[in-house]
């Protein structure tokens, strides 16, 4: 693991500091992309060229599954879904449209195809959903135009039922409306499942240990230089998609897989996701601080950077020592939107921006900004805030 | 490999028509004329038809529910201390908005939770009432997510079975299904060992019971 895992840092750190994906661009879909549309192999391969250690169970897995002959040889896994409304105990009225399979190979038309999915395609059965489907607001769960974000009906095999899709974990309801790929720290999940996992995180690793993590910022996704906290991938928009692709695929038991369509158009959506955020200043004492204080970590556009050791930061290790995950160091997430985080960090330890730069606060790990006089200290508050 | 992975696979059976037919459709809700109904001879994309009837599940499961059961009203006292600041209560006798109340403690949290049910009755569509099995808690809780109450649902020769989830790893029974022919293991013993991945669990996307692990997806 290390041998591979040092090249990949070697690798990257030869790129100029801060650069993320480049990709998609505006326009028609890269050559890249539709690549990964028409050559089973292709999503494969970005997968193989990104994982950053071969020896964790993630990697193992989709090695040994992630090919012809096994998990792209799966039915595409295209159900009839209904709208989910509070109450309802059976899906009622017409089923939404099905979507496009075969979309113009366009920025533009994969983005709105990725955030209809997003929202409508299923993601995950996880019976007892119909508890939070009752009362939504009592598993922060939002409501948007009479339908519940984040919930789905299906017409399963063995009768209608319910589902999540990506919404129900990166959409966060707020009084002004939902906030698109921002973890949702409210969504008890744990309530649903009978898990004793604070809202706002979930067991995602089948490890056999209970290691929740909080639901993460998906608007910044293409700033980041490795995808998953433990910097399972690096990034790029193929090892996106092909991310996107096996875990729908596993979370579904293996059974069927998403089209590469969806899985692409997942991936751009999320990149897409970026322009959203404001970008920021690159002047003013906020700035300044900024730099001197966080940037050797944290650099560029998306203010990201490479991975850290695991002992770097502080944080209680466990869950990046989860054996499917694992790769020896934390992902260093962009801080684009940090302002709008509720739980930061992969275990939630802290809440918010103001507890983070809080010189007293309890929490051990990441004690970077911490040394600042007060007026430096307002003056970086305020330059996350505007980003 | 469990000897059931040697099984072709089989449409869907007349077990699970058998079940349709009596599990609540969208007509008959109260969504008046115009509600859609889910086709009864559809052909859902990438799933198969309902075929004409098919054998028994070969061998009874280990758990499966050949009788509805009546849940009793009894229920120990609740963990709550008072006085504890924000709690939403600090004893039973704060719980009074259902039956049974009782404050109980939940990720250090105390709160209300009530008896949700009796019977099978008390819960909507197919709904199973699990006689104390809530998480955290023994009050009797409706778990309605599945597609039966008993064996007699499943056809002649079928199983009912509780099943567990496959998101969280400390997740109780979350509903009933029906087993199939195309069940990949019964009991969670098929599971187990070098080849067997957790438990026996039925897979809704599968539309039959395999070996599953717990894992969200993420």
């Amino acid at each position: 693991m290390r041998g591979r895992a040092l090249v990949g840092l070697l690798v990257a750190a030869s790129t100029a500091c801060g650069e993320a994906a480049a990709d998609p661009e505006p326009g028609a879909l890269s050559a890249d992309a539709v690549r990964y549309l028409e050559d089973p192999a292709a999503g494969p391969a970005a997968l193989e060229a990104a994982l950053v250690n071969l020896d964790n169970g993630y990697a193992r897995d989709r090695r040994a599954h992630y090919r012809v002959g096994d998990w792209l040889d799966l039915p595409e896994w295209r159900p009839r879904v209904y709208p989910a409304r509070p109450g309802e105990t059976r899906p009622v009225g017409a089923p939404l449209a099905a979507p496009e399979t075969d979309p113009p190979r366009e920025t533009d038309a994969f983005r709105a195809l990725g955030e209809a999915l997003f929202f409508d395609y299923p993601v995950q059965f996880v019976p007892g959903l119909s508890v939070a489907l009752a009362d939504p607001a009592r598993f922060g769960l939002g409501v948007t135009d009479g339908r519940v974000d984040g919930l789905i009906w299906v017409d399963a095999p063995g009768g209608p039922a319910l589902a999540l899709t990506c919404a129900a974990c990166h959409s966060r309801p707020t009084t002004a409306g939902r906030v698109e790929g921002l973890g949702n720290p409210d969504f008890d999940l744990a309530r649903v499942v009978g898990s004793a996992w604070p809202p706002g995180m979930a067991d995602v690793t089948a490890d056999g240990r209970d290691d929740p993590m909080s639901f993460p910022d998906l608007r910044a996704v293409r700033f980041q230089h490795t995808l998953n906290r433990a910097a399972t991938l690096r990034n790029g928009l193929l090892p996106l998609a092909a991310r996107a692709e096996t875990q729908i695929i596993a979370s579904l038991g293996g059974v069927a897989r998403p089209p590469r369509t969806y899985a692409l158009a997942l991936a751009v959506y999320l990149f897409e996701l970026s322009e959203t955020l404001p970008a920021p200043a690159t002047t003013g004492r906020g700035r300044a601080v900024f730099d001197a204080a966080c940037a050797h970590c944290h650099a560029g556009d998306g203010l990201a950077g490479e991975p850290v050791p695991i002992d770097r930061i502080g944080a209680d290790p466990y869950l990046a020592e989860s054996p499917e995950r694992r790769t020896g160091y934390w992902q260093v997430p962009s801080l684009r939107g940090v302002a709008d985080r509720e739980r930061l960090f992969a275990g939630g330890e802290v809440e918010g921006l103001d507890a983070l730069l809080d010189p007293g606060r309890a929490w051990p790990g990441h004690r970077f900004g911490l040394v600042l006089d007060a007026a430096d200290r307002a003056a970086l508050l305020t330059f996350l805030r505007s980003i | 490999m469990n000897r059931l992975a040697l099984l072709p696979i089989l449409p869907l059976c007349a077990l699970w028509s058998c079940v349709r037919d009596e599990v609540e459709t969208p007509a008959d809700t109260d969504a008046g004329a115009d509600a859609a109904v889910l086709p009864a001879d559809a052909s859902p994309d990438g799933y198969v038809e309902p075929a004409d009837a098919l054998p028994p599940v070969p061998r009874v499961p280990e758990k499966h529910r050949p009788a509805a059961e009546m849940c009793d009203d009894l229920r120990t006292p609740g963990s709550a201390m008072p006085g504890i600041e924000g709690a939403s209560c600090g004893a039973d006798a704060d719980c009074t908005d259902g039956d049974n109340g009782r404050c109980v403690d939940f990720r250090g949290d105390q709160q209300c939770n009530y008896d949700e049910c009796f019977a099978d009755a008390d819960c909507p569509g197919m709904g199973v009432c699990a006689c104390g099995g809530g998480f955290w808690s023994d009050n009797n809780v409706c778990l309605n997510d599945g597609n039966c109450r008993t064996d007699a649902d499943c056809g002649e020769g079928g199983a009912c079975s509780p099943t567990l989830g496959d998101c969280g790893d400390y997740a109780g029974v979350v509903a009933y299904y029906c087993h199939t022919p195309t069940d990949e293991c019964v009991d969670d013993a098929d599971c187990t060992g070098t080849a067997g991945r957790g438990y026996c669990a039925y897979n809704p996307a599968a539309g039959h019971w395999m070996c599953s692990d717990a894992q969200c997806v993420g």
